[in-house]
């Protein structure tokens, strides 16, 4: 080999990316719902609670609350995931070029329809009722945005790097999996999180169908008229949305690859 | 027509063909008219051969039919011996380095993994690869300490065509194929690139095919030049020296552009010529002895050189008469233009057109003096080149009268 002169084109190494965020910034989101979650049980405490009340809103029962909506919104994004990414890659092969238009136009139309729609739907035409049918609904409304962006993730990704990638004799299968897929990560993740949050806000609804969740404790405060639990009801809903928002966005963060 | 297997002298190919392309079309669906149409070439092993040609001729699709990136329509591709028309694309291209206009480095990877692509495909051990990537980082000029970890971003356009070669040599590839590698970069950057690929070629002697849109950059790099002319021709398949001396047609001519004589002093050296010798002294003579070999020649001055052959000075009469008892290094002009052998006959008329005396003085590796090139040579070099070339072609057409023996039907 030759030893060549070193010529001094730019040594020092630009950042990567801008610092993600300061240790601060990290720590802002989940002080703030533990204050408000602080302020809520503070307030509660302080309030002559009636039977009815104090029944709805014992530990337990607003416990197993939150554990369902969680268990909702965790099985439906997985299986949403399971569904929208590889339908994703399958639709942006060249094969399903021609294919495409009409899926997503079918898929456009079936997210038009409410979600409550759908659970009733459900529950009258084939009385699907209960947990499982909570997360048919919730994941026909999620794969929308999940899907699309896994599809323009891996349409945005620099056609000379495929073809590089093809052209030193990468199988179709290495350039999907060592470039195309990592490559739409960060998109694909934004998808993600907007399906985790459609999710959150729409498993209130399957209380209707008998799914549990916060929904129950929010419809039970509208059926007997109680305003307290109706608003112990949101508040958890909406610390929970912002919670997993939160908590999404961190996998974004550190999910990315190095590098882009 | 049966292509000749013999590769004219002057090149540095074995005169073995490497790839041969024959019969070669390609019409892209959707398409009226072929892209590239019958196209047959054959690519000497050891070679820089360059494509070029007007803006879409075909040289790209006509590359990238050979790692099959564009899959011919019909003919045949036979790479050393072997048709692999239709074998596995994977493994042709493995064995195919291939570098794009666009650099396509992997941006999620770093310089390294990016570099060990290919080892790391062809299932090469650990060791191996990082000893692999280090190698062929210090090849093509990038310290791996300082570079292996980054990631393409933090490169400048210039470091990224380099990783990007090194990318291509990654398992030693016998073949590589390079569209316009040194497209998107500053002129200066481009020339050094250039010349520091050139150089390493020198060493690794790889089958090359460079496709560029630029004559000066084909004829500045390539061992053969193929002149695309259209979907269905090659207007001229030939050494950057006949091509210039020689063009084939009135379309080769008018691509090659004004200054084709100009160009051609580009392609020759100093060495390549006899020089003149000039009257000199040492710097211990006397003025008697100066006077006697100035009146011995034609010139107006004497060159002066040291006592290890060195030239110093050029002196005249009249410095002498001017400075009395001086001595000889002291006196008269400083040469300025001065050459080595290795600079091109363009360097030695650049050097002389502003210099004293309307010549360059040529000096070796230590700068002892050699002798002169003056204008005349430079105009004779001219004509026996065009003479030799002509012939040349002459020879050839009488030979074979269909055209030069790489040129299809
Ligand atoms: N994928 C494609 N589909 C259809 N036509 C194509 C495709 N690629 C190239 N062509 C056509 O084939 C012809 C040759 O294209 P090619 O890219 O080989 O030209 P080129 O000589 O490399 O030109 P340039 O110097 O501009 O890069 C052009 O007329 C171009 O429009
Ligand atoms: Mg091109």
């Amino acid at each position: 080999m030759s030893t060549l002169v070193l010529t001094p084109e730019r040594l020092a190494p630009e950042p990567l990316h801008a610092p993600r965020r300061s240790l601060a910034g990290y720590l802002a989101m989940p002080a703030i719902l533990a204050l408000v979650c602080l302020g809520l049980y503070l307030y509660v405490t302080a309030q002559q609670l009636d039977s009815i009340e104090s029944r709805a809103l014992t530990a337990t029962a607003l416990g197993t609350a939150v554990w369902q909506h969680l268990q909702l919104t965790a099985v439906s994004t997985v299986i949403t995931l399971a569904i929208a990414v590889p339908l994703g890659v399958l639709l942006t092969r060249p094969f399903a070029r021609r294919l495409r238009p009409y899926l997503l136009t079918l898929l456009t139309l079936a997210q038009a329809v409410p979600t409550i729609a759908v659970l009733v739907l459900l529950a009258v035409a084939f009385l699907f009722l209960g947990f499982q049918a909570a997360v048919v609904g919730l994941v026909l409304y999620a794969i929308i945005p999940v899907l699309l962006n896994t599809m323009v993730g891996l349409e945005q990704v620099d056609e000379s790097v495929l073809e590089a990638g093809r052209g030193m004799g990468m199988s179709a299968f290495g350039v999907l999996r060592h470039l195309e897929l990592p490559l739409s990560v960060p998109i694909i993740l934004a998808g993600v999180r907007t399906a985790l949050v459609i999710n959150v806000g729409t498993a209130t609804l399957t209380t209707y169908i008998n799914a549990g969740g916060l929904g129950d404790v929010i419809v039970a405060g509208l059926s007997t008229n109680r305003v307290l639990v109706q608003v112990v009801g949101a508040v958890l809903t909406a610390v929970l949305a912002l919670l997993i928002d939160y908590l999404a966005g961190l996998a974004e963060d550190f999910l990315r690859p190095t590098g882009l | 027509m049966t292509p000749s297997n013999s590769s004219p002298a002057g090149t540095p190919g074995t005169g073995k063909v490497m790839i041969r392309l024959e019969n070669l079309s390609k019409r892209f669906p959707g398409q009226k008219t072929d892209a590239v149409s019958n196209l047959s070439l054959d690519i000497y092993e050891g070679e820089i051969v360059v494509l070029v040609g007007p803006s879409g001729c075909g040289k790209t699709t006509t590359m990238k039919m050979i790692n099959r990136i564009v899959e011919p329509t019909s003919g045949r591709i036979i790479l050393d011996g072997d048709d692999v028309t239709t074998t596995d694309p994977d493994a042709l291209r493995r064995r195919i380095g291939y570098v794009i206009q666009q650099v396509g480095l992997f941006p999620h990877q770093t310089i390294g993994e990016n570099v060990a692509t290919v080892p790391k495909l062809l299932g090469w051990d650990k060791a191996r690869v990082a000893a692999r990537v280090d190698e062929l980082l210090t090849m093509v000029n990038m310290a791996p300490e300082t570079f292996r970890d980054r990631y393409p971003k933090q490169l400048s356009g210039g470091q990224r065509q380099r990783v990007g070669v090194a990318r291509a040599l990654g398992a030693n590839p016998d073949v590589m194929l390079m569209d316009e590698p040194f497209g998107a970069i500053d002129p200066i950057t481009r020339d050094r690139l250039q010349n520091e690929f050139l150089r390493l070629q020198r060493e690794v002697r790889k089958t090359i095919v460079f496709v560029t849109h630029d004559i000066d950059e084909a004829l500045k790099m390539g061992d053969r030049i193929a002149i695309l002319q259209g979907p269905s021709q090659i207007a001229q398949y030939d050494t950057p020296e006949q091509i210039l001396t020689a063009p084939a047609s009135d379309f080769v001519s008018d691509f090659i552009g004004r200054g084709a004589s100009l160009k051609r002093l580009d392609l020759s050296h100093v060495s390549d010529i006899t020089l003149t010798q000039w009257p000199t002294v040492r710097v211990g003579a006397d003025n008697a002895e100066l006077l006697d070999v100035l009146r011995r020649s034609d010139k107006g001055a004497v060159l002066v050189l040291d006592d290890a052959g060195r030239p110093r000075r050029w002196v005249a009469p009249d410095d002498l008469d001017r400075h009395p008892g001086s001595p000889l290094d002291q006196i008269g002009l400083v040469p300025e233009a001065v050459v080595e052998p290795h600079a091109t006959l363009s360097d030695a008329l650049n050097e002389l057109i502003t210099a004293r005396f309307s010549v360059s003085i040529v000096v070796d590796a230590h700068g002892v003096y050699q002798g002169v090139v003056d204008i005349d040579q430079i105009t004779d070099a001219i004509r026996s080149m065009r003479a030799a070339a002509v012939a040349r072609a002459r020879a050839r057409f009488t030979e074979d009268p269909a055209g030069t023996p790489v040129i299809g039907s």
